[in-house]
């Protein structure tokens, strides 16, 4: 590009610039978590998933469909549809529309987004869903058609989806930081051990390290309990200003900081760090809070290797130490570092865009004392972290946001 | 998504090789976009070319639009060494598509080229466990669309050599 002939104005300027104070979400709150069971196939369609979700905020909340003014929306297997079509296709009648596209980060960036909406005033309830459908071919034509860069320089080599893409970065961060197998087992397994307790979770049976090992390899070094079980299924929860959920009577959580980031480190030759890395810092002192103040970490956790580097990159351990941090915690909802205390998607399985709120409304449960399986004892600060995309090589968006529990 | 993971079944490793378990043939995935055209124009000469971008000289892939680094839309096509390094690598055993799943288990790496970008290539038998020096060379697949194939760094090995790999591939052009 031709270098523009004021440039050196334009630089100064640029220092000069003054950066906006973030606001607090003081005046919005997380409410009325909800799960729509999940089914390993499924003939619905995710409008049909997306309904139940919303008739299930409905019903949590006490409030009329009419009352419902803001909708987020996520979800991969909506096609030929966007959120524009669900609003006609359920009868709403909106002020404001969100659809994001942005998998397994959706339910924090939503989160963040309607408190934004909320506080503003731009709509005083938003809904907040995430819905897909599974048939036999959904995940291969997803897969197939996932992203300009897969289908010109991934999905050729071999065809394996995620679980490719999660093997390379697995097999790199082992030989980097000396993660064995039994690593990453032992946070399948203490999952497994959260999920038994679950309701929804599709995968209830006790998992044993000698299972975990023994399971046949899926691309080396994933083997199956490594690997999410894709499903149908959907979650949602509400976003209003706090003296609305009081008014309804709502149980609420209240949001203490975000963080939001995409395409972080693009020059890193494979992905060994994600965007929490760089916001963190921001994230903990905007909400007041010292890592040790944490009571239960929900992390994204289609592969157990992305959960060990939200450990390492949110700052519970330093970069590399995850193995260590895993060998010297339990992770158990009783453990030492509660940790995807419903299961996880590992256990749950992955309801598409889903996956992405699992996390959220576990926290939100566990901080309202609305928990559907295992209590993490005296809970009042939760941290919820997504990570989604894989657009080519990497995951682009990392999301996370600190939740705590409403002081009486 | 950062995944939808799957844990489905691997092919048949009776099912004949190129073919179904219909019996139909099948063929690597050949959708790509416009601007691959370029990468597969050059391999059919036998080349491997990657869009560098005119005005900073940036090297990219995969194939933009624009300079992901100064937002250019002058990329012309340039041959690149292939120099590089494998840096990840693994074995598939399962894959979404009955091409692939006829001949798992299939080798998949990731290499760090010297001139910059990291790619996604099949990964010929003779190169070593990771880390291990590599040349990246592009050929054609039997979708007629190039596909990038790490083999070792020493001018002798083809990739011809690889039965599995030649397989896949359309004889070499150039």
């Amino acid at each position: 590009m031709r270098t523009p002939a004021h440039s050196h104005v334009r630089r100064a300027r640029r220092r000069r610039a003054v950066t906006a104070r973030r606001q607090r979400y003081t005046q919005a709150v997380v409410t009325t978590p909800v799960t729509v069971p999940y089914v390993r196939y499924s003939n619905h369609g995710a409008h049909w998933f997306a309904a139940r979700a919303l008739a299930g905020l409905l019903e949590g909340s006490g409030l009329d469909k009419a009352d419902v003014d803001g909708l987020c929306l996520s979800s991969f297997t909506l096609a030929p549809d966007t959120a524009v079509g669900v609003t006609q296709h359920l009868g709403l009648s909106l002020r404001w529309l969100d659809h994001i596209p942005m998998g397994g980060a959706a339910g924090v960036v939503a989160l963040r987004r309607a408190a934004r909406a909320a506080q503003a005033g731009d709509a005083q309830v938003v809904a907040c869903v995430a819905a897909d459908t599974h048939q036999p071919d959904t995940l291969r034509t997803t897969v197939a058609a996932f992203s300009r860069f897969t289908q010109d320089a991934v999905y050729p080599y071999g065809a394996g989806g995620p679980n490719a893409s999660f093997a390379l970065l697995t097999s790199y961060y082992m030989r980097a930081y000396g993660a064995k197998r039994e690593d990453f087992g032992k946070l399948c397994i203490a999952q497994r051990s959260n999920a038994l307790s679950f309701p929804h979770a599709l995968l209830r049976e006790p998992l044993t390290l000698e299972q975990y090992l023994a399971a046949r390899p899926i691309a080396e070094p994933l083997c199956l309990f490594d690997c999410v079980m894709p499903c149908a299924g959907g979650e949602g929860f509400l976003i209003m200003r706090p003296e609305r959920a009081r008014d309804l009577g709502l149980k609420s959580a209240s949001i203490l900081g975000t963080l939001e980031r995409h395409n972080a480190f693009p020059e890193d030759p494979i992905q060994m760090r994600g965007g929490w890395a760089l916001d963190r810092e921001a994230l903990f002192a905007e909400a007041g809070v010292r890592h040790e103040q944490v009571d239960f970490l929900q992390t994204y956790d289609d592969y157990p290797v992305i959960s060990l580097l939200q450990i390492e990159d949110l700052g519970f351990c330093a970069k590399g130490e995850g193995p260590h941090f895993v060998r010297s915690h339990t992770f158990t909802h009783d453990g030492t570092f509660p940790h995807n205390t419903s299961g996880g998607q590992l256990s749950v399985g992955q309801a598409g865009a889903a996956g992405g709120y699992l996390g959220l409304t576990e926290a939100v449960r566990q901080l309202t004392g609305t928990v559907l399986g295992s209590s993490v004892r005296d809970a009042r600060i939760g941290l919820v972290s997504g990570f989604g995309m894989i657009n080519y090589d990497r995951g682009l968006c990392c999301a996370a946001t600190l939740l705590a529990r409403e002081e009486a | 998504m950062s995944g939808t993971g799957s844990s489905g079944t691997s092919g048949s490793p009776t099912a004949p090789r190129g073919a179904a378990s219909g019996g139909a043939p099948t063929l690597p995935p050949g959708a790509r976009s416009r601007v691959f055209q370029g990468l597969t124009a050059a391999a059919a000469r036998g080349r491997f070319e990657l869009q560098q971008c005119a005005h900073c000289q940036a090297v990219q892939y995969p194939p933009r639009e624009a300079c992901h680094r100064c937002l250019s839309t002058e990329l012309p096509w340039t041959l690149q060494t292939g120099a590089g390094e494998l840096i990840a690598q693994t074995t598939l055993f399962h894959s979404h598509e009955a091409f692939f799943s006829a001949r798992t288990p299939w080798r998949v790496g990731l290499i760090r080229l010297d001139c910059g970008p990291s790619v996604v290539a099949h990964v010929h038998a003779a190169v070593g466990a990771a880390p291990a020096r590599v040349r990246i060379v592009a050929r054609l697949d039997r979708s007629a669309q190039a596909v990038l194939v790490a083999v070792p760094d020493t001018a002798a090995v083809t990739v011809i050599e690889d039965g599995k790999l030649a397989e896949i591939l359309l004889p070499a052009g150039g």
